[in-house]
């Protein structure tokens, strides 16, 4: 049984450690980009889309910015994934001479031009707000109760929060639901995160 | 001195650092104190320091100078030529000098934030995420998944190692764990023929979230914090659901909800940006 459940342990214990926290050896060596939970919904004609990164591995107090990352928000909106996201909220970091960090964000739906502002601030944009910080990580699952399934060889989910207390570094968009979805009344989303090739 | 101020002001409108504070114009009244008509050139300055709130939207360009903005914004210093205007008391023309003054409020280079310009296209993808823990519980070559995209996903690429994760677990969990439930099937012969992927793949094939705003929002649709959204997915992936698949096992897609999960620590904001603060 505990060999079995060790199997299981193998298979899982990714999903153990956060929604997709660790969930690849390369995104786990790098926490800037490495993300660990995306979130999208929509409630009374917005649509909120969250991007979570830098999680329980690399926890701090201050968020963790980092200006060679880039990181999207896809949003389909033709059911097609062959042809790709219609839109592609694109979103970095920057600091400014005095070393404060900013925040740049393009192609939020129904803004012309990127929004920038600073970090740890709610930034007022044309049709929505943007808002990037250090957040209380929301992503809750039982991992004492799973480390105790796999010592026992016994379901033993107590169903307390393993990620109480640790933190992540949140970006957090709130959009014009109907722009978008390019009028339509459903949309597509996943968020990336990327980093800027060294250039030799 | 026109000249000097021109080039202080392309400089200020490349930098851009003061947008923001321009509203500060109360000064304006002293500039109405005086009379003297030829002073009103510094006036002018003055208005050099209002250009610098255009220069706010050079900051959003910010494809420009880099490094070097945080010197320009120093020039918002000259902007405080303008004040001088004011000061001067020369006549209706000191008003305009009190915007100058805007120049001043900036600290050099504050708030003008410099970021990269690279196409995102020449970005080197690292990581992507959707529906949680379907990498980390059912993805073999994760580093390979994380660089690629829904439209991969939609190809079945994947299918067949979701398959072998799925016939893992329950090779592990049916006999003993799941015994009061009734599991899904997994067909290692054809894979796509399993209840198990049959029910998983609408789920998590490809890997986005489907945001249907003519239903309530609450995962599936969407990914709201807090959602049970590991439990759902494990009794999709474990559990014979009804509705789902081929085949009606009695479950529903709730029927695991409480197994890992309870209830977050963080207390959700009512409003945005609704993630809680450490």
């Amino acid at each position: 049984m505990e060999v079995r459940l060790t199997i299981l342990t193998l298979a899982l214990v990714g999903g153990a450690l956060a929604a997709d926290h660790i969930d690849g050896p390369n995104a786990a060596a790098d926490p800037a980009v490495d993300i660990t939970d995306v979130f999208a919904w929509h409630e009374g004609g917005r649509l909120y889309a969250v991007l979570n990164f830098a999680g329980a591995g690399a926890t701090t107090t201050t968020g963790m910015y980092d200006a060679d990352a880039l990181y999207g928000i896809h949003i389909d909106t033709d059911d097609d994934a062959s042809n790709g996201a219609e839109r592609t909220v694109w979103i970095r970091f920057g600091e400014d001479a005095v070393g404060n960090w900013g925040v740049q964000v393009t192609n939020f739906p129904g803004a012309g031009a990127p929004v920038v502002g600073p970090v740890e601030s709610v930034i007022t944009a044309p049709g929505g707000h943007v808002f990037v910080g250090v957040r209380n990580d929301p992503f809750y699952f039982d991992f004492a109760g799973f480390q105790s399934t796999i010592s026992t060889g016994n379901l033993a989910f107590t169903g307390a929060d393993f990620f109480a207390g640790l933190n992540v570094t949140s970006i957090v968009l709130d959009m014009d639901a109907n722009v978008a979805a390019a009028g339509g009344d459903h949309v597509n989303v996943w968020g990336t995160s990327a980093r800027r090739p060294i250039t030799p | 001195m026109r000249t000097l101020l021109m080039t202080t002001l392309a400089a200020f409108l490349v930098a851009g650092c003061e947008g923001p504070e321009g509203p500060e114009g109360p000064q304006g009244p002293q500039g109405a104190q005086g009379e003297q008509g030829p002073a009103g050139a510094d006036g002018a300055d003055g208005a050099d320091g209002e250009d610098g709130a255009d220069g706010a939207d050079g900051a959003d360009g910010s494809d420009g100078a880099d490094g070097a903005n945080g010197a320009d914004g120093a020039n918002g210093a000259d902007g405080a030529n303008g004040a001088d205007g004011a000061n001067g008391a020369d006549g209706a023309n000191g008003a305009d000098g009190a915007n100058g003054a805007d120049g001043a409020d900036g600290d050099p280079g504050a708030g003008n934030f410099v970021f990269m310009t690279d196409d995102p296209a020449t970005y080197l993808q690292v990581d992507r995420s959707a529906m949680p823990a379907v990498n980390t519980a059912v993805i073999a070559s994760k580093d390979a998944y994380n660089e690629d995209t829904p439209a991969t996903d939609a190809t079945l690429a994947y299918a067949g190692e979701i398959n072998a994760s799925l016939d893992f677990l329950h090779t592990a969990l049916d006999a003993d764990d799941l015994a009061t439930f009734t599991p899904c099937s997994v067909d290692l012969v054809d894979p796509l023929a399993g209840e198990c992927i049959q029910q998983a793949a609408p789920l998590v094939v490809p890997d986005w979230h489907s945001v249907d705003y003519t239903s309530p929002a609450g995962f599936p649709n969407g990914r709201v914090p807090g959602d049970p959204a590991i439990d759902i997915t494990l009794a999709v992936l474990l559990l014979d659901v009804d509705g789902l698949g081929s085949t009606n096992g009695g479950h529903t897609a709730g029927d695991l909800i409480g197994l890992s999960q309870t209830a977050d620590d963080g207390i959700m904001l009512s409003t945005f940006p609704f993630l809680a603060a450490p």
